[in-house]
């Protein structure tokens, strides 16, 4: 039942989400005629990450309340189903979907980015050279190259690890507050603090959900990409916040 | 087998301030038919959630079927069907696909053929029959309380807990309400709550009344009836009142009113005690020859009169 909430609708609206994100970027990337490939995977991968982390606040803000306040929690839990394994399951549903999408969004990629690579580099003038490092994305983005595909599929996967980090958030906050509309503006902070995390104290923080923000900014900057520790970090705070929202859940009332 | 399917102590609920539930005791006997009455706001919801561990007590203990409901896992509920108030299902469910669903969490329901055949049945039961296909957001409430009917009985259950079940249903529908809740008499407790007192009179045997959070009167359905007092209604000539104030010193006399009839007065005397009533009462009117009782009958104690008295005229609870 909680697959079919994200299956297939919130899938492909994310999906769709992602792709128009690149979209917008793609095209004025096209006619300007700038031949560089660090605007393009600069801007779209960094949109795209904020996009997927807002959409996930968004779609799991009713995760438990809704529930709750339609009903249908009362009419599950009168069934012999532990109230634990409704979280759980919730949490399962709701990270496969977000997975999902960014893994089908990011296969759908790909192939462009590639198509674009071979555009890019090889064909820059001079005129163009000084006109891009004059912008703010430009100083950033001039020798990118495309990262090669694992590097990519770890970009990947650290975004949907942080997207799972902000549904067993989201759950959390779903069994403690009353209202859907502070859930949401929790989840929004939570969001804040992660992207503002990194720029503030990235080196610190290597080691959690913020180092995954990292991760994913270092591969846009074509460097390394170091997954490990944020990864498992970030696994083990998903599994203690959804282990948290158990015992809440546990004990709340279903009036 | 336990001898009550649901037993309660000292069980207590408080809201912000508002005391839903205070020190209820109460006992269903198990095999029982149980309407549990009570005004607006007497604590029936809440009871029948705590009994179902949707809200936790702020003290007291329930047992069900043998297990104590804070202490006990989910698989306690396993033998429970529960309706609540104004059922709410996922709405993109068919009425079958959604019985069916319900099915896999009860671990004794049958799968596969047996299972299709049981939720036909159950549907058929319910009179969905001719909608099972039909979404359960398309669903009018009378057509969701009777899909959670169905849904209540589909593991089979030793005890049903209905909540308002008759609500929102049509005349006909209430019948086979009565009908269905009727047939599970025996092998099934059911434990219902309800402000239609003929429906209780109709199919329960027994009957718990709560008022202010608290139980007021519970036992058999007789039982009930006979403790809350038994009316003489009399037809007299020529009384007066000194025959009036004799009859009220009496200690098994709870009232008396009199109103004028035509030509008698009739007497309308409230015992506790009918056999000292039967032994005493006509020589007391006729106070020995002098006044002639042209009629004097037992009236029938209905169920609403008892209600009445237990639980007061337009209390909310």
């Amino acid at each position: 039942m909680e697959l079919r909430v994200w299956f297939p609708w919130r899938v492909a609206l994310l999906v769709l989400a992602g792709l128009g994100i690149f979209a917008l970027v793609y095209v004025p990337w096209r006619l300007s005629g700038v031949n560089q490939l660090g605007p393009l995977v600069l801007g779209s991968m960094s949109l795209w990450l904020i996009v997927v982390l807002l959409a996930t606040v968004s779609l799991s803000e009713g995760t438990v309340l809704g529930d709750i306040e339609r009903g249908t929690a009362s009419w599950l839990v009168a069934m012999p189903i532990g109230r634990p394994a409704v979280i759980t399951a919730k949490f399962a549903a709701s990270s496969a979907g977000v997975a999902t999408a960014v893994f089908a969004t990011g296969a759908a990629l790909y192939p462009v980015l590639r198509s674009a690579s071979k555009t890019g580099v090889t064909q820059f003038r001079v005129d163009e050279l000084i006109e891009v490092t004059a912008s703010p994305i430009g100083k950033w983005g001039v020798f990118i190259s495309l990262p090669d595909a694992w590097t990519f599929t770890a970009m990947l996967s650290a975004i949907a690890l942080c997207a799972t980090f902000l549904v067993a958030l989201m759950i959390l906050f779903g069994t403690a507050a009353r209202s859907r509309t502070i859930v949401f503006g929790l989840g929004l902070v939570s969001f804040g603090i992660l992207v503002a995390g990194w720029f503030a104290a990235g080196e610190t923080l290597v080691a959690s959900p913020v180092g995954l923000v990292g991760a994913v900014s270092e591969g846009i900057q074509d460097r390394e990409v170091s997954i490990g520790a944020p990864a498992v970090a970030t696994v083990l705070m998903s599994v203690a916040l959804v282990a948290t929202a158990s015992w809440r859940f546990q004990r709340r009332d279903l009036a | 087998m336990t001898r009550f399917a649901i037993e309660a102590r000292g069980l207590s609920k408080q809201y912000r301030g508002v005391r839903a539930l205070d020190g209820l005791d109460l006992d269903v006997p198990t095999g029982a038919v149980c309407g549990f009455l009570g005004p607006n706001g007497a604590g029936k919801t809440t009871t029948m959630k705590i009994i179902m561990g949707l809200v936790r007590p702020t003290a007291g203990h329930v047992f069900v079927l043998g297990h104590e409901v804070q202490r006990a896992g989910p698989s306690a509920r396993a033998r429970i069907g529960y309706l609540p108030q104004d059922p709410v299902f996922p709405a993109h469910h068919t009425i079958r696909g959604l019985v069916s669903y319900s099915a896999r969490f009860y671990p004794g329901c049958p799968r596969g053929r047996a299972l299709r055949r049981r939720v036909d049945g159950l549907i058929e039961r319910v009179g969905l029959d001719d909608k099972a296909r039909r979404h359960v957001a398309a669903l009018s409430g009378g057509e969701r309380q009777r899909l959670g009917v169905a849904q209540a009985l589909i593991a089979d259950p030793d005890l049903v807990i209905l909540d308002e079940p008759s609500a929102g249903l049509d005349p006909a529908g209430r019948r086979a309400m009565l009908e269905l809740i009727a047939s599970l008499s025996g092998d099934t407790t059911v434990f219902y709550s309800t402000h239609i007192l003929d429906d209780v009179e109709r199919v329960s045997d027994s009957v718990v009344m709560i008022n202010r959070g608290a139980v007021v009167a519970q036992g058999p359905l007789t039982s009930i009836l006979e403790a809350t007092g038994q009316d003489y209604v009399v037809g007299l000539r020529g009384a007066n009142d000194g025959l009036r104030a004799t009859i009220e010193a009496q200690p098994w006399v709870e009232t008396v009113t009199v109103r004028a009839r035509g030509a008698l007065e009739e007497w309308r005397i409230r015992v506790s005690d009918r056999s000292a009533a039967d032994r005493q009462l006509v020589s007391m009117l006729t106070e020995n020859g002098r006044h002639a009782i042209a009629e004097y009958h037992l009236a029938d104690r209905r169920l609403e009169d008892a209600y009445l008295d237990l639980v007061g005229s337009g209390n909310d609870g």
